[in-house]
């Protein structure tokens, strides 16, 4: 075999190990890889963001999902997380998963107001609606502590008669969606 | 196909070796894009960025002794170890703020920290190696949920070395800085500024009055502005409050009072002078000197005092 049949095969063996390893790649990035978000589109669509970790939240349980949902939150700004986490609080209370809402309480707070949950659960449901509405008026900040003040309505009756009055809630961050919160406490 | 099959019988172990160092690569590098990615998330909290010039920063290599210490300090209030937190106090600070004495420290802690508290700081400017961090106190509203409102106290702290050891100065006290041979002295007066005791937003001098004469001198009394000022190079500020607090020496009598001016401690600018603008000397009548009219006095003049020579 001469020298210029030998470059020519070898060029066609390079040109087939480089088909390969193409459809190895989009094998691997169909099958494994994490979609990475795109902020861009993603900071649009805090209310779509909301729903979705809201509705997903219980059900999502593997790790994909998890690192996914973090990345999302983790693009938000610091009002759209703290509101990202009461969010997913009354999620929690709405859907009857009082344990879920309850472990997201502040020590110090659980221990002052409500050191059992029979205590939290019937607060709850003496004091939120069924179907909730919520409408965030400020927020500020102390240092990491977040003050969020947010009107609590019935979704399904939403007239003056029904509005909960102004309520604070206090958030604080660890780490992505790692937080403890409180709130005033209608005594 | 013969001629391929040669071919492949001669370099196979080429095109082994190629693929496979072909393949470990696309493996790491979809390891790699595959390992957890730390978030970082968007924090605009920047406790250690100086709120006036954020160019002049707490060296990093002190940063975290300086955080430490007042979180020290600030639990040693929070938690009633009184004597922990005024040994961290500067002596200056002690001396000034709380007249060497633990009970009135005591008294400030207990007039804030009237329950548990929570606080944040900010670094507010860093001059001279004296860092000044804002604190806010307020109630631990992550235990109570602002039930029932909360309150809070802010004041701003310094941070200082005091024979290579950090210390705090709070209350918005800085510290006392002593004069030698700064005096002025002449015919019918001495008058000698001892020192100085800064605060954040004021400068408070200490100076010792000699009357030399057998009538009264007045110093000021505030019937004319700009009795006494510190002049500061491209400005003046007036003596605070003089006409609450007249200097009226009586003849042969020496007296010690305080002057107060306005000045923030970071405002770069260092006091060149004071300037007694109206000093009064009257004969021994009292009444005259109260009354403190210029036309009244025997002589009138003006005496500088050099501060920064």
């Amino acid at each position: 075999m001469n020298t210029k049949n030998k470059l020519i095969y070898i060029v066609l063996i390079i040109i087939i190990l480089i088909l390969v390893a193409l459809n190895l790649q989009v094998y691997i990035n169909n099958n494994f890889e994490v979609n990475n978000m795109k902020n861009g589109t993603e900071q649009n669509s805090l209310a779509s963001l909301n729903q979705e970790i809201n509705t997903n939240y219980n059900t999502s349980t593997n790790e994909e999902d998890e690192q996914n949902r973090d990345n999302k939150v983790a693009t938000l700004n610091e009002r759209q997380r703290m509101q990202t986490y009461f969010g997913r609080y009354l999620s929690y209370i709405e859907s009857g998963d009082y344990q879920s809402a309850y472990d997201l309480l502040y020590d110090g707070f659980k221990q002052n107001y409500f050191p059992t949950i029979d205590k939290f659960v019937t607060y709850v449901q003496s004091n939120y609606p069924k179907n909730i509405v919520v409408e965030y008026t400020n927020i500020e900040r102390e240092g990491t502590v977040f003050i969020l003040t947010v009107k609590i309505r019935d979704a399904l009756n939403d007239t003056t008669q029904t509005e909960v009055s102004e309520q604070q809630v206090v958030i604080t961050e660890n780490s992505v969606n790692d937080f403890k919160l409180s709130f005033a406490v209608n005594e | 196909m013969l001629a391929l099959r040669n071919f492949w019988k001669k370099y196979w172990k080429y095109i082994i070796i190629i693929a496979i160092v072909w393949i470990v690569i696309i493996i790491i590098n979809n390891y790699l894009k595959n390992i957890p990615k730390e978030l970082n998330i968007i924090n605009t909290y920047t406790p250690d960025t100086p709120v006036m010039d954020t160019g002049d920063r707490v060296p990093q290599e002190e940063k975290e002794e300086v955080n430490n210490i007042i979180d020290t300090f600030f639990n040693y209030c929070n938690n009633k170890e009184y004597k922990n937190a005024y040994d961290m106090l500067t002596t200056d600070c002690q001396e000034y703020m709380y007249s060497n004495s633990l009970g009135d420290f005591i008294e400030y802690v207990d007039s804030i920290y009237t329950n548990k508290k929570i606080y944040n700081i900010q670094n507010y400017s860093n001059v001279n190696d004296v860092y000044i961090y804002d604190i806010n106190i307020l109630d631990d509203i992550l235990s109570t949920g602002t039930t029932g409102g909360y309150q809070t106290h802010s004041e701003k702290i310094a941070l200082i070395k005091e024979n290579g050891v950090m210390k705090i100065s709070n209350q918005g006290y800085i510290g006392k800085t002593t004069f030698n041979n700064k005096y002025g002295e002449d015919n019918y007066l001495k008058i000698n500024i001892l020192y100085k005791n800064m605060s954040y937003q004021r400068e408070e001098y200490a100076v010792e009055i000699s009357n030399k004469t057998d009538g009264y001198i007045v110093i000021g009394n505030g019937n004319v502005a700009n009795e006494i000022t510190l002049n500061l190079g491209d400005q003046t500020r007036p003596a605070l409050d003089l006409i609450n607090n007249p200097i009226i020496i009586a003849p042969g009598q020496k007296v010690n009072c305080f002057l107060l001016f306005d000045k923030y401690y970071d405002d770069g600018k260092d006091p060149k002078e004071m300037n007694f603008n109206l000093i009064r000397v009257f004969g021994n009548n009292e009444d005259l000197a109260k009354e403190g009219l210029t036309s009244n006095a025997n002589v009138s003049y003006s005496m500088n005092i050099q501060l920064n020579k």
